[in-house]
């Protein structure tokens, strides 16, 4: 089989199974459900295997065009896949993931009376997250960018019979829109600037550009053709900021926990939320002709990792600490892009994808097995009853933390010696410096909350001595295992120069000039400096955390003189009160104010019962001429006959 | 076949169909709601055939019947159409039998005077598509006015009165400027027929006669459509009328104001046009907005539609003045994507009112558990109206922010800020009827009937259908919406030499 | 000549206008307008005799039949409104329908 003329199977095989599940699924037995809709994910996943290596022998890419969607004036949007190098890695994480996950949701989910739905969900997910990296153009990724965020809002709420649940999703799915604005405005910039919305084509338009020029059409007539661009770019990442989690945006993703666990695993840990790093991928071409906006971007990122960092120390739901190492790490990503070194922050997706995937299913194993208590405060000493899953957690932990030689150490060394050497390049903006202190500081808080989460869960005391612990399913513990064997072999095996080597021709050069003996200087220092503070993290970690009545102190300063410092952690730094303070409420007051004012009282009372008024008010004035009597009537009539008889007999 | 009269056989059907109701006796409900779903299948299925015989070259009228029907005043029974109307059209002749289908129990007053109602509301909203000649066209236009009025005040909710006096009232007092503006045009141009005014109006009106020319018409059409701040009838209008009135006010009716700017009001007063357009760029792009605002202060599942019909319209509004094939495409897909979904959200607020005669969003909540087919269809429909990709509401909505984007961005900008508030009201709404703890007072409503399924999956299945593939909606107006657009640039060029 | 017929004309007219303004019951107002009718018919059958140019006029002849098609139309409308009048309220006075009054 040729695989660059079944591309089209890899998204369709899900969706045929989010509609075969999604539609008779409450007929059929539950064992049949799970094969349904564990089928498409593996079978897409072979396809994807396929791709790659079809790849080796057609290094510009595959591509399938299948019909014009979108026709009219000058805009043409076709509907085409399409698999590069950057697609054939997210789709090997997506679907090779995505396949192990909807396993584990069988063992997780499969006496909830809604499983059908469930799986129904899942594959649209896969489906619409396929379209996003495989579409070749910006508005397909679009579909697919939308899909996967109503996918996201349906698995969020999808216990609907508690609010909560139900508005953490409707957030998630409202401040996405919000990024979506961001995302349209720029497509629209590249559009009128660029003339298609094909990547292709939108590569060769922005590579003609004369970038010292102005637009000479178009909305835009007269700017400077790189502002115009810095806006595209801008607003693009702004789109991202809302799928990726990132400030101003990132508040629906920890919310977001209220979601199954499989559900956090899969697409608010490994695949949907590095949408936006894939983007950029995706966009390099245009971002490697803006340093100033790549500077942003890296400071937005920094900023991000440090504050979610801060925050995940101070929390105690198991998931939500998860959470928040999640917009961390995707800060770190972020980071890496805007370095220019793109492999860097793409190796961080994949390496996350594994361990952040791994911790979400371990947690979620010990959730099950503590029936559904989620408060680590609760746990401790779980080491004991549950060897295997905390083997298992601690492989994902190490990763996370970024002990070598584990996946994470890997992967956040390259984004780190990419933004050191960034900030050491002759010439560079004194800001990468401070971003680079920012991520070594945010590496250290990582070993430090990861420390902290495995401590009070799996060591010490156990919070009830008396507990019976629920048996883990075998589906759950398989696939942790293999998710545990990447976190922890993939850096060792090479992934990291492999994807170098393998996406190396997929990406515009970096602005920066290749300086062989300052890329040695960047690794060396990248690699001191992280292990430095990973060691520290961790054994302040375990100073603090392993000790009871260390433990204890702490626990005193949190509630006494700490309570301030550790209250503004503990309460996210007050942000979603923030935003709902300044931009929720005053939304909906003057969605009152106006709805009561102006269209109640102004126009319709006001302009049009008013005018209706006033001529009602003037035929009361003239219905006492109307006596009703047949006689005046015709008398009148007469009358007035004469009148005009006697005028023209006069007159005429 | 091109010959063949499909237009007036299409007016005429409903039409018969209604006078034949009147011979049936009052008490045979079955035999009145049966043939009224039948005559309006038999027009629906005709005016499949008139589109698989539709072939124009260009922007040109096929199906044209041209017969003198007032000599002395060179009125003529002018019926013609281009890809624009045909799509209402079309669209026109489905909604009809689903409106009948769907008031099949719900009407237990004069069933035959409500079907009959319905019946001739068809004749005269085809009439009002096809007619080609200026003096028909308004006698359509007013024709249509009194069943909906009738529809609203007699079959209406407890302020049906004021509601289809309010209607009426403000349509009226549009039509009536439109109908002096018509009696001018008619006085200089000495016919009727639309298509030798286009070629006559623009080049021998002063502009100072056409700016109040256009204000005439765009007023009385801007009422209809309706644009902010003429939108106060149509909430009333929504919340009193039966689930059949509000599906056909929502879905066509109100698309004739901005049919009637396409047809008419642009293409005889370009300059006017185009000097106004700034202004009417704003009023659509508040009236998003507004809209969108509007709905989320709203406590009524139909006033809350009602207000949101504000909003998409407005970006039909801003499609069709953006000066931009693609805008004024995405424009012209959007009063399809419009007429499907928020029809079809009226018939599934329908659905429940039917079963508890509330449409509070307070006083529900759970549905999905109950009426899980419901509550999926109602997903759909929802994800429609907020322009999901995929769906048929993105389509019209990406092409008309994308085609003002290039005209006039600040108007786009502030534009596309509705789309971010139609997924707050719209996810709104849902989360209080259909999520939450079940409410005990509903837990024994039945699901939706094969009946309500019926109504229901031709419209499901046309947004999913028109969001995948768009082509034939669009190739269908392609031409039409190039020559309104043309007229606008052409107005443009001679502006900027002298 | 003819203004005997034209002063007879507008003897009979003036008459059914008396009887329409004064009489108060229904019926006789009918007559009345019967009356008016008819006189308006003897000044088209009159006319007629005027030469008109260089031959005779026949079109009012043509009117006065239109005219008797629609009296005849007139009173039968208008007895079955009367006798509808009177099954409803009893009376055919003119002066007890005051409906319309402002």
């Amino acid at each position: 089989m040729e695989i660059e003329s079944s591309l089209y199977l890899i998204p369709l095989l899900p969706l045929v199974g989010f509609l075969v599940n999604g539609l008779l699924g409450n007929q059929l037995p539950k064992w049949l459900v799970a094969v349904i809709a564990c089928t498409g994910p593996f079978i897409a996943f072979l396809l994807s295997v396929q791709a790659l290596q079809a790849l080796a022998t057609h290094p510009e890419g595959l591509h399938q065009a299948m019909f014009s969607w979108i026709s009219t004036g000058t805009l043409n949007v076709p509907f085409g896949l399409q698999v590069d190098a950057l697609t054939a890695i997210m789709l090997m994480n997506v679907t090779g993931i995505g396949t192990a996950i909807h396993l584990y949701s069988y063992g997780y989910m499969h006496a909830d009376p809604s499983f059908s739905r469930f799986m129904a969900y899942l594959n649209l997910f896969l489906a619409a997250m396929l379209m996003l990296v495989m579409g070749d153009n910006l508005l397909l990724l679009f579909v697919g960018w939308e899909g996967v965020g109503l996918c996201s809002y349906l698995l969020i709420g999808f216990w609907y019979q508690d609010f909560a649940n139900v508005d953490a999703g409707r957030k998630a799915f409202i401040v996405n829109r919000i990024g979506d604005f961001a995302f349209l405005i720029g497509a629209f910039t590249l559009y009128s600037l660029t003339g298609t919305l094909e990547w292709h084509g939108m590569e060769q338009a922005v590579a003609a550009l004369d970038l010292n020029a102005m637009v000479v059409s178009g909305p835009m007539t007269g700017m400077p053709i790189m502002v115009a661009l810095m806006i595209a770019g801008l607003c693009l990442f702004g789109g991202a900021t809302g799928k990726s989690a990132q400030i101003p945006l990132y508040v629906w993703l920890p919310d977001a926990m209220a979601g199954p666990t499989p559900v956090s695993a899969l697409i608010h840990a490994a695949t949907m939320v590095t949408a936006g790093i894939y983007l950029l991928g995706r966009m390099d071409f245009l971002f490697v002709l803006l340093p100033a906006v790549m500077g942003v971007i890296a400071l937005v990122a920094a900023c991000t990792a440090l504050l979610s960092g801060l925050i995940a120390i101070a929390q105690n739901d198991i998931k939500k600490v998860l959470a928040y190492s999640t917009v961390s790490q995707l800060g770190f990503m972020f980071a890496g892009m805007a370095t220019g070194f793109f492999h860097t922050g793409l190796f961080h997706v994949v390496t996350h994808a594994f361990f952040k995937a791994l911790l979400f299913l371990g947690a979620g194993a010990v959730i099950v097995a503590m029936h559904h208590e989620q408060d680590i405060r609760k746990m401790g000493g779980l080491w004991k009853d549950l060897k295997g899953v905390s083997i298992l957690f601690i492989i994902g932990s190490l990763a996370l933390a970024g002990v070598p030689p584990f996946a994470g150490f890997y992967s956040k060394d390259a984004i780190l010696a990419a933004v050191y050497y960034q900030a050491a390049s002759p010439g560079a903006s004194p800001e990468w410096m401070v971003i680079f202190g920012m991520l070594v500081f945010t590496a250290g808080l990582t070993a430090f909350y990861t420390t902290r989460l495995v401590v009070l869960t799996f060591f010490g005391k156990p919070a009830d001595e008396h507990r019976h612990l629920h048996e883990v399913h075998w589906t759950m513990m398989a696939v942790l295992a293999f998710l545990a064997a990447l976190s922890a072999l993939a850096g060792v095996l090479g992934l990291g120069t492999w994807l170098d080597t393998f996406t190396h021709h997929v990406w515009s050069p970096p602005a920066v000039e290749v300086n062989e003996a300052l890329e040695h200087t960047a690794h060396y220092v990248a690699m001191g400096s992280s292990t430095a503070v990973v060691v520290l993290g961790i054994g302040a970690g375990l100073f603090l955390y392993l000790s009871e009545s260390r433990r204890e102190a702490l626990d005193r300063w949190t509630k006494g003189s700490g309570a301030r410092v550790y209250g503004m952690a503990s309460h996210k730094f007050f942000v979603d009160e923030f935003y709902e303070a300044f931009i929720v409420n005053p939304i909906g007051w003057l969605a009152k104010l106006l709805w009561g004012v102006v269209d109640r009282i102004v126009i319709d009372s006001g302009i049009v019962e008013g005018s209706a008024l006033s001529v009602s008010g003037f035929s009361a004035a003239l219905r006492h001429t109307q006596v009703g009597a047949v006689s005046a009537a015709t008398t009148s009539t007469l009358v007035g006959v004469i009148v005009v008889v006697l005028w023209l007999v006069l007159h005429g | 076949m091109a010959d063949f009269p499909f237009l007036s056989l299409l007016t005429a059907i409903p039409a018969i169909g209604g006078l034949l109701l009147t011979l049936v006796p009052r008490s045979d409900d079955k035999v009145i709601k049966g043939a009224a779903l039948v005559t309006s299948l038999v027009a629906f299925v005709v005016s499949i055939v008139m589109w698989t015989r539709f072939q124009p070259v260009g922007a040109e009228l096929v199906f044209v019947e041209d017969h003198v029907w007032v000599d002395q005043l060179n009125i003529h029974y002018k019926l013609g159409i281009d890809g624009i109307a045909l799509a209402m059209i079309l669209l026109t002749t489905l909604l009809s039998p689903i409106a009948i289908l769907c008031s099949w129990n719900s009407v237990v007053k004069q069933p035959k005077g409500f079907f009959l109602s319905l019946l001739f509301l068809e004749a005269g909203m085809i009439g009002v598509f096809g007619a080609s000649d200026l003096f028909l066209f308004y006698v359509y236009w007013e024709l249509m006015l009194i069943p909906m009025a009738l529809l609203i005040g007699i079959w209406g909710g407890p302020r049906r009165e004021y509601a289809a006096i309010k209607f009426v009232l403000y349509t009226m007092a549009g039509s009536l400027l439109m109908f002096l503006a018509i009696l001018y045009c008619w006085l200089h141009a000495g016919t009727f027929d639309v298509q030798a005014l286009q070629a006559f109006l623009p080049q021998n009106i002063p502009f100072q006669v056409q700016m109040w020319l256009f204000g005439a018409f765009g007023l009385s059409f801007a009422i209809k459509v309706p644009m902010f701040p003429f939108h106060t009838w149509l909430p009333d209008a929504h919340v009193e009328a039966p689930t059949a009135g509000s599906v056909i006010l929502a879905g066509v009716l109100l698309k004739m104001g901005t049919y009637g700017f396409l047809r008419f009001a642009i293409p005889f007063f370009p300059t006017a046009a185009v000097a106004c357009t700034p202004i009417i760029l704003m009023l659509a792009a508040i009236g998003i907005v507004y809209g969108s605002l509007m709905s989320m202060a709203q406590t009524d599942m139909k006033k809350l539609i009602a207000y949101s019909s504000v909003a998409h319209l407005g970006f039909v509004m801003l499609g069709i003045f953006s000066g931009t094939q693609e805008g004024a495409q995405g424009g012209v897909a959007q009063m399809i994507n419009h007429g499907i979904s928020t029809g079809a959200l009226f018939l599934l607020v329908g659905v429940i009112y039917d079963r508890t005669h509330i449409r509070g969003l307070a006083d529900f909540g759970g549905l999905a558990k109950t009426m899980p087919i419901y509550a999926t269809l109602f997903m759909i429909i929802t994800l429609s109206s907020i322009g999901l990709p995929g769906l048929n509401g993105f389509v019209g909505e990406f092409l008309v922010l994308l085609g003002t984007f290039q005209t006039h961005p600040i108007a786009s900008i502030f534009a596309a800020m509705g789309v971010v508030l139609g997924a707050v009201y719209m996810l709104t709404m849902y989360r209080h009827v259909f999520f939450g703890p079940e409410n005990p007072r509903w837990k024994d409503l039945p699901d939706v009937s094969p009946r309500e399924l019926v109504t229901l999956l031709p419209l499901v299945a046309l947004a999913v259908l028109l969001g995948v593939m768009p082509g034939p909606l669009l190739r269908m107006t392609e031409a039409p919406v190039a020559n309104v657009v043309k007229s606008l640039h052409a107005v443009k060029v001679v502006e900027v030499t002298p | 000549m003819i203004s005997y017929y034209l002063l007879f004309a507008a003897a009979l007219f003036s008459i059914g206008a008396y009887g329409v303004l004064a009489r108060r019951n229904v019926l006789i107002i009918l007559m009345s307008l019967e009356l008016m009718l008819n006189g308006v018919n003897i000044v088209f059958v009159a006319l007629s005799l005027v030469p008109h140019g260089v031959q005779m006029a026949p079109g009012g002849h043509v009117f006065v039949l239109m005219v008797m098609a629609v009296a005849a139309a007139e009173v039968a409308v208008g007895l079955a409104i009367v006798i509808a009048l009177f099954r409803t309220r009893q009376t055919v006075d003119i002066n007890d329908l005051q409906m319309m009054s402002g």
